[in-house]
């Protein structure tokens, strides 16, 4: 009950609106970051062929969409200034839906069982062990590195 | 806040005088008698009401379904149907059973009985959506029946892709939004309790006094508002791929229809705890009040509630084992469907520690209990055979699956319903049933679940797969006693509804509470004041504040 | 007993205070806790979207940056700056209404409602460029064309099913938010008592639009600005 008076502050028009300049400079931000390759050529090969680059690219698009999640979360939503069950509450769906992600060890790991007569054919399957075929999804390249397997 | 002081300690302070028998006092049931104070009523205990004559429709519309599976499956030949209305048969007891029983039963009408009256509240935090929660619900419920009826669905309660999506012809369709709007029931009931449990509490009700009916029931809310949109979402989307041709699940369209096995079971091993944990809840408190003793390790058991709810979210590949997951995300997800036995276990022997040196009293809804106690180690054991994947290779789709998570489903949920029913009845109504009558129908429930399931775990062990209705002859021993015993589970089933209506014309008056228990739900009248308490208690006594030396040395004197 | 024949009396609570709450800090915090396990909900109910978007764009990476070209950055990036924007206009709102400033609530929500209206003015004519590209049809379906011969058929279909799907959902919420601050914007012109002594609803559907607004956050770089 004591925290509670503090939400019910009426926060400023200030306060507010130095959050939005933020979120614009922000979107600002992950746009240009976005272009860069193709207004800077020489960087193109680095951002786009590499995977550092990658990486790099995906951690900064994602991040800036983070940051401008926790704005708009802890200051328009009020969470901020919300008691603790509140605080909790709001924290608890973004953790629990990278739990969800833990199937990704499935589709990561799948191809290091190499399990005979197994290879799947069928257009957009997810490649299992040797799966091999020129298909129309493009199920080359790696996987027929270990054709071999296969005899 | 409040303005009288009533200790929950000695069970005395009702805060009216008894009634004048010729002038009836005021209570929920009677305040009104008009269909529409019923159909538009925001009380949580009438829409509980409506909850549990509606649940009790659906439950005899899936046991009906689950006698017709039975009946067929006594001759290896089939009797009754072909295999395409075994297959919508099949399918319409899982469904309405799942997604209209289990999941709903004890947290619709118990939970939203009981919650405001045990922490000390008017009602719950949002009376309307609590109503709204009802509605979507039989909305649902008559979608779902409709499909039964019209078509059918033959792709068992799971949907899996791509049969759901691309190849069955039944109304699958209207079955998935059924399933998607009792998602939205349910959530709309979980947002209720976690509003209510966290602000609602009367003065005093501090966390470490809730009983652990209201623990459960947290829990179970956290787990249905973080897993039924997931399963919402991922039949959405089935629905999409099957009418508009989206596809994220079938092969042809470009997806993979693992994915669908990976976000249904995220959800539907969760949702096994959302059927389970409010039977723990129930089975806490009849235990404690049954044996007259605090229950043991209250903080243990209050928690594990909570770490069920987390843990389960960690364990759902133990369904796809044999569904080409890799196996070495399979290794993580068996050793951490061994993990999540653990909280389970501690429920399970505080429970007997409870029993331990009490003053047990083998009343009606304490018979539940204890058979709640042994079906449940059962089928909590038989799910480790299955978490481990080399022994689930050969059991996975076997009648020692079904057997399985009947013990869970029917032993554990149904049974704690039963005690629920048993054990509030006379809250609710006021009235008495006919307890003898009642104790010798909780001993036929249990010897004919355990004859109904008890062959399954062998026959399946032998091999015979789940959902065939032509099976080798050689399995049919085993089938035959199956089917005998659902006859006798049926029938205990029947049984109450015959009593307990008896009770409600000629039942004794129950009194505010008939089995000398603890809590704040006792206090008040059977059945309660519209408005629940006379003045929100305040509260003083500790949880479940029972003596049992005190009762034994009592009864002794009497004898 | 003198107290029984009065237990029923809320008399003295203010009003819009609803009978099973003490008071008004109370009933506020209540409504504030319900929403945000609402929210819970639908974070997870997006949730499930998002993980396939991330499994088919990592398994398909290279010709997904490929395809995201048909998409147009800048529209989209107005389309987030007109939502930012939406979001501001809220939280105005909201403050006007503990202000107890009636006119001002009304003026801010009808900027919510231009820029909501604006955002699926453009959402339309992206869909529409879609439908009609080139006289080919990129909406997954029977009727669906694909034109790309480095790109199979089969992932061009992927990528657009995510994208209708999930901007889709997106959209449906954005039109929910307009009906539901419409009857805001009726309930504040009349004066209604449910909102003169209580400004909680509108925060309510304030909390509403800032999640519609958070998931277009991570919509627009994961679809128009995918790095490779
Ligand atoms: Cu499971």
């Amino acid at each position: 009950m004591k925290n509670f008076h503090a939400e019910h502050h009426i926060q400023s028009f200030g306060f507010y609106f130095k959050t939005f300049v933020l979120l614009a400079i922000l979107m600002v931000a992950t746009i240009v970051a976005a272009q860069i390759p193709d207004w800077f050529p020489g960087t193109a090969h680095f951002l786009k062929e590499t995977m550092v680059g990658s990486i790099l690219m995906n951690t900064i698009a994602l991040g800036i969409a983070s940051a401008k999640v926790y704005l708009v979360v802890s200051n328009f939503m009020g969470v901020k200034f919300a008691d603790n069950v509140t605080k909790m509450y709001a924290l608890t769906g973004f953790v629990w839906v990278t739990l969800m992600g833990i199937m990704f060890i499935d589709y990561w790991t799948r191809p290091w069982e190499e399990v005979k007569g197994w290879e799947n054919k069928a257009p957009g399957a997810m490649p299992r062990g040797s799966a091999s075929g020129d298909d129309e999804f493009g199920n080359v390249g790696k996987q027929q590195e270990i054709r071999p397997y296969q005899q | 806040m409040s303005d009288v002081i009533i200790g929950t300690g000695k069970g005395t302070a009702v805060g009216a005088p008894q009634p004048d028998p010729n002038t009836p006092r005021v209570n929920y049931l009677n305040v009104s008698h008009t269909l529409s104070s019923w159909l538009l009523t925001k009380d949580h205990k009438r829409i509980a009401m409506l909850y549990l004559f509606s649940i009790s429709i659906f439950f005899a519309v899936g046991g009906a379904a689950a006698g017709m599976v039975r009946a067929e499956l006594m001759f290896p030949r089939g009797s009754l149907l072909q295999s395409e209305g075994y297959n919508r048969m099949f399918t319409a007891h899982g469904v309405i059973m799942i997604f209209f029983f289990l999941l709903v039963a004890i947290p619709a009408v118990f939970g939203n009985f009981l919650i405001p009256l045990m922490i000390g509240a008017r009602d719950l935090a949002f009376p309307r959506l609590n109503l709204l929660s009802w509605y979507l619900y039989m909305i649902a419920g008559t979608l779902g029946v409709t499909a039964m009826l019209f078509g059918g669905v033959d792709v068992g309660w799971t949907f899996y892709t791509p049969l759901s999506s691309m190849y069955s012809n039944g109304q699958v369709t209207i079955a998935i939004l059924a399933a998607f709007l009792a998602g939205f029931s349910s959530i709309a009931t979980a947002v209720n309790f976690i509003a209510t449990i966290h602000k609602m509490r009367a003065p005093g009700m501090t966390w470490d006094k809730l009983p652990l009916y209201v623990w459960g029931h947290y829990a179970t809310s956290v787990i249905i508002i973080l897993g039924t949109p997931v399963v919402a979402m991922t039949l959405l989307l089935v629905v999409l791929e099957r009418t508009f041709g989206i596809g994220f699940f079938s092969p042809e369209l470009g997806g993979d229809p693992v994915l669908f096995q990976h976000m249904f079971w995220f959800y539907s091993h969760p949702a096994v705890y959302i059927m389970i944990l409010p039977g723990f809840s129930v089975i806490s408190e009849i235990i404690a009040c049954f044996s007259r003793k605090k229950i043991f390790g209250y903080h243990f058991v209050a928690y594990s509630s909570m770490a069920i709810a987390g843990l389960g979210f960690l364990v759902w590949g133990h369904h796809m084992y044999v569904s080409s997951q890799s196996m070495y995300q399979g290794t993580v997800f068996s050793l951490l469907s061994f993990l999540v036995a653990i909280p389970s276990a501690v429920k399970v022997f505080n429970w007997c520690a409870t029993m331990y040196k009490g003053s047990v009293w083998l009343a009606s809804p304490m018979i539940y209990a204890i058979s709640f106690l042994g079906l449940f180690v059962i089928g909590g054991l038989t799910g480790m055979y299955l978490a481990a994947m080399a022994t689930d290779v050969h059991l996975t789709a076997t009648y020692f699956i079904v057997a399985h998570f009947h013990y869970v489903m029917v032993g554990g949920t149904v049974t704690a319903f039963m005690g629920a029913l048993h054990f509030w009845w006379p809250k609710m109504t006021g009235k008495m049933y006919p307890e003898n009558i009642a104790r010798y129908n909780a001993l036929i429930v249990f010897i004919g679940f355990n004859l109904t399931f008890l062959p399954q775990f062998v026959a399946g062990y032998l091999g015979m797969p789940r959902r065939y209705h032509y099976y080798p002859a050689e399995y049919q021993p085993w089938m035959i006693l199956s089917t005998t015993g659902s006859t006798v589970l049926g029938f205990g089933m029947i049984v109450p509804v015959f009593y307990l209506l008896w009770s409600l014309k000629k039942g004794k008056d129950a009194g505010p509470n008939p089995w000398g228990a603890k809590g704040l739900e006792w206090e008040t009248e059977s059945p309660p004041d519209p408005h629940n308490f006379h003045h929100i208690p305040v509260v003083t006594a500790p949880v479940y504040d029972y003596d049992a030396e005190a009762e034994e040395r009592e009864l002794q004197g009497e004898n | 007993m003198a107290h029984v024949a009065d237990s029923h009396g809320h008399g003295h609570k203010p009003e819009g205070v609803f009978e099973q709450y003490e008071d008004l800090h109370q009933q506020q915090s209540t409504y504030v806790l319900g929403m945000w396990s609402f929210l819970v909900t639908e974070v997870m109910f997006f949730g499930v979207m998002f993980m396939s978007y991330l499994l088919y764009r990592w398994k398909y990476q290279d010709m997904f940056y490929q395809i995201h070209h048909d998409l147009s950055w800048q529209l989209g990036g107005l389309n987030t700056a007109n939502l930012l924007f939406s979001s501001f206009a809220v939280v105005m709102a909201v403050r006007c209404a503990q202000l107890k400033q009636n006119g001002s609530v009304l003026k801010w929500l009808g900027v919510v409602q231009l820029c909501a209206f604006g955002f699926l003015a453009i959402k339309a004519i992206e869909y529409k460029a879609k439908y009609d590209h080139g006289h080919l049809m990129l909406i997954p379906g029977n009727n669906f064309q694909w034109h790309d011969t480095a790109i199979p058929a089969g992932i061009g279909k992927l990528f657009y099913s995510l994208y209708f799907a999930m901007t889709g959902l997106h959209g449906v919420h954005v039109v929910i938010g307009i009906l539901i601050f419409g009857v805001m914007m009726l309930l504040y012109a009349k004066k209604s008592h449910l909102v003169q002594n209580d400004y909680i609803p509108l925060e309510l559907c304030g909390l509403y639009w800032h999640f519609v607004d958070l998931v277009w956050i991570f919509l627009y770089p994961l679809f128009y600005l995918i790095p490779k």
